[in-house]
């Protein structure tokens, strides 16, 4: 029961498309393109993070991380973590691998939501993608508006939370 | 403006999507803040992944990054009104 509940929404949700299938067949086929379509970008994407992610994690010393991401890193760190965000194309399910990753090798709570957050909204493919749709003052508008915001999010958070709510945190990700 | 926020924070849609669509409603007469809002909302609040988030971090740092990206979209929207629109 418990390897079936792990899938209950999956399972859940063919039932409900099998139900829009019978209802109206055109729709049925809609999502049945649109759900293969998504899978299949999320294979492409997936086996090459984790490629990257295996070869930092072996290869990438801790304490490396640590004085230039972890507690303490200062404003490198902040850009480093940035950095970090914006240089992919990436869809957002894709950071958060990643994240964990960068948890497990001592990055700061704080940097760990700048490169969520950069990664989620500031990318620069996307950013060149969007002024040819919406025009350069729209996209550096929020693009900086954007940056702003992220370290203000990330700052909040972080102080939110204690010393040792954040110590639950990356011990999460110790023994993995 | 609520209802684009309400449904960019739920949906997750990939950029090279997102724009083009973005261009089309505006076209159609959007006004430049509600889609500057559901714009951010889609790129920043996601429930659908949240559940990774929850598990990645915790539900704390979860729940404050997507309350404080859902406010901030608000900001975005309105500076960009004032700037572009």
């Amino acid at each position: 029961m418990a390897k079936w509940s792990r899938y209950k929404w999956v399972l859940l949700l063919l039932l409900v498309d099998a139900a829009a299938y019978i209802w109206d067949q055109s729709l049925g086929r809609n999502i049945a393109i649109q759900t293969s379509d998504s899978f299949l970008q999320m294979l492409s994407f997936i086996p090459p993070v984790f490629i990257v992610l295996g070869l930092l994690d072996t290869w990438v010393p801790r304490e490396k991380v640590v004085s230039h991401l972890g507690p303490g890193s200062g404003v490198k760190g902040m850009a480093l973590a940035i950095l970090l965000g914006v240089a992919n194309a990436g869809p957002l399910y894709a950071a958060f691998p990643v994240a964990a990753v960068m948890l497990k090798k001592g990055t700061s709570l704080f940097n760990v939501i700048l490169f969520i957050g950069a990664w989620a909204t500031l990318k620069i493919p996307m950013f060149l993608f969007e002024t040819q749709f919406l025009g350069v003052p729209f996209s550096a508008t929020r693009w900086v508006c954007s940056l702003i915001g992220i370290i203000s999010i990330a700052y909040v958070t972080d102080r939110m939370h204690s010393d040792a709510e954040k110590q639950a945190i990356y011990a999460k990700h110790q023994q993995a | 403006m609520i209802a684009a926020a309400i449904i960019g924070s739920i949906a997750l849609i990939p950029g090279f999507v997102i724009f083009p669509l973005a261009r089309t409603v505006l076209g159609m007469g959007a006004g430049m803040m509600q889609v500057a809002v559901f714009i951010s909302t889609l790129m920043m609040v996601s429930v659908v992944t949240a559940p990774m988030e929850v598990q990645l971090l915790s539900r704390k740092v979860m729940l404050w990054r997507n309350g404080l990206s859902l406010v901030f979209s608000f900001v975005v929207a309105f500076v960009l009104g004032k700037v572009v629109g």
